[in-house]
């Protein structure tokens, strides 16, 4: 449950932040959000993530940093 | 029990404050196997981005939900809290929440009247101010909201023939504080900010209302972030489910014909939790994606109908409804268990098999009830037909 309790979290301080902002209708967090709180999980259990190149991620088209899949993408 | 006279006035309403310290250390625990919760709030720890914000919740009260609640916390909320499932509640964590002050109405085991009332509590803050956000589980927070401005602006669907007793007592709280306050639904939405809604059912409902054009507020969508629902719709039912089955019932899992119906990211985690058991699992589809998916992984894929009479586990997981009717109950094996894990216990058909001519209930334990039909075979229904991992 700490993602999901994660994502909760993410969504009340993005829905105040962005109170002014936001219109009537139904979102989901943007998938930056949703990378943000897998990395937060990592070092608890001991995953090491690899980090792609310069090089790498002009191959791929994304920023190093992430978000590294398109909207559409599915896992 | 007195419904809506002087909401905000109760501090908190738990099973037992000796819990507390019980609680406390177990929520301890919960916070070191929580590191995302845990760093968000050492990220924003001097900023507190949300104080002062009004935040109602409406999520089982366990101690993992004990760790959100101290997060928003932490982030300056001013936070209000009943549980989504009457049933859900562990006493430990709500008492452990109330001893810090923080308005709380949660017991295991409330009547569908005291839930509709805890859940009105929690949005009830004090000189009649309602939440600023949401955060739901179910959405029945906001469903509550909703109904209530629409009574205010003309709707007589509390006037309308009820469904089921849970539908009854809600237009019966909605009456009730319209008679109190007929303005009291429309001032407490004027500050509503927006709802962050936990799962699948809820945020179904969402859609609707966006659809209907009747949402109120911008909502997101917890429930299809990725980490959400291919986690913890999965793995985390892929622990628990069996889990519930075994607590209620010790029965051995191994060897048994379970039958899983539906095979969404729930389905999943519930069919590889069962046969992590070694049961041999039968999975129901209507989905021809996820049933070729479920046989590819090996499962068998037939319709409940076809089941009757050998399966010996049911897990409905679909978030539909009817899905195991008084008539495949009538046609199990002797000893079949029945248990639901999709949000709402409509999945089975537990109100007709209540009311059934002839069919003889008899409670085993709390959550664990014997149906005997006039042919002599019983089943066991657990959780009442609700969630059967939080039970």
């Amino acid at each position: 449950m700490s993602n999901s309790f994660s994502n909760q979290t993410l969504a009340q301080l993005d829905l105040w932040k962005n109170k002014d902002v936001y219109k009537v209708g139904v979102y989901t967090l943007p998938k930056k959000l949703d990378e943000e709180v897998a990395r937060l999980h990592l070092d608890k259990i001991g995953v090491k993530l690899t980090k792609l190149t310069p090089k790498q991620a002009e191959y791929l088209g994304v920023p190093v940093e992430g978000p590294y899949k398109p909207d559409h993408y599915r896992y | 029990m007195s419904t809506v006279a002087n909401p905000a006035t109760l501090a908190y309403k738990v099973a037992d404050m000796k819990l507390a310290d019980w609680g406390r250390k177990e929520i301890s625990i919960a916070e070191a196997e929580m590191p995302g919760l845990m760093s968000i709030r050492k990220k924003y720890a001097t900023e507190k981005p949300l104080k002062g914000v009004r935040v109602t919740g409406s999520l089982h009260m366990t101690i993992q939900t004990a760790v959100l609640i101290e997060t928003l916390k932490d982030l300056g909320a001013d936070v209000r809290w009943a549980s989504c499932n009457i049933f859900s509640t562990q006493d430990h964590a709500a008492a452990a929440i109330a001893a810090t002050g923080t308005p709380v109405y949660a017991w295991k085991g409330e009547t569908l009247e005291e839930y509709w009332w805890c859940t009105y509590q929690a949005i009830s803050f004090p000189h009649g101010k309602g939440p600023e956000l949401v955060v739901d589980d179910g959405g029945d927070v906001t469903l509550l909201i909703h109904k209530g401005v629409e009574l205010e602006q003309g709707s007589d669907w509390v006037n309308t023939p009820s469904g089921s007793h849970e539908e009854k007592v809600i237009k019966d709280l909605l009456k009730e504080v319209h008679a109190e306050n007929p303005r009291r639904w429309s001032d407490l939405a004027k500050e509503w900010r927006g709802v962050s809604e936990e799962t699948t059912t809820g945020v179904h409902r969402l859609y609707k209302m966006q659809q209907e054009g009747k949402l109120l507020v911008p909502a997101i969508n917890v429930n299809d972030s990725v980490t959400k629902s291919k986690f913890d719709n999965l793995y985390g039912c892929r622990e628990s489910l069996s889990d519930g089955i075994k607590r209620a019932t010790d029965v051995m899992v191994a060897g048994k014909v379970a039958v899983v119906c539906g095979y969404g990211d729930v389905g999943k985690g519930s069919a590889h939790s069962l046969r992590g058991f070694g049961a041999r699992v039968v999975v129901t589809e209507i989905d021809p994606i996820n049933a070729l998916q479920a046989a590819m992984e090996g499962f068998e894929v037939t319709t409940v109908e076809d089941t009757l009479g050998r399966g010996d586990i049911y897990v409905t997981t679909t978030g539909n409804v009817d899905i195991i009717t008084l008539d495949h109950m009538k046609k199990m094996k002797d000893q079949a268990i029945v248990c639901n894990i999709g949000h709402f216990d409509n999945e089975i058909q537990v109100e007709p098999l209540n009311t059934a001519k002839g069919v003889k209930k008899t409670e085993i334990k709390p959550q664990v009830d014997m149906y005997t039909f006039p042919d002599g075979h019983s089943i066991f229904l657990l959780a009442e037909g609700r969630l059967v991992n939080l039970g």
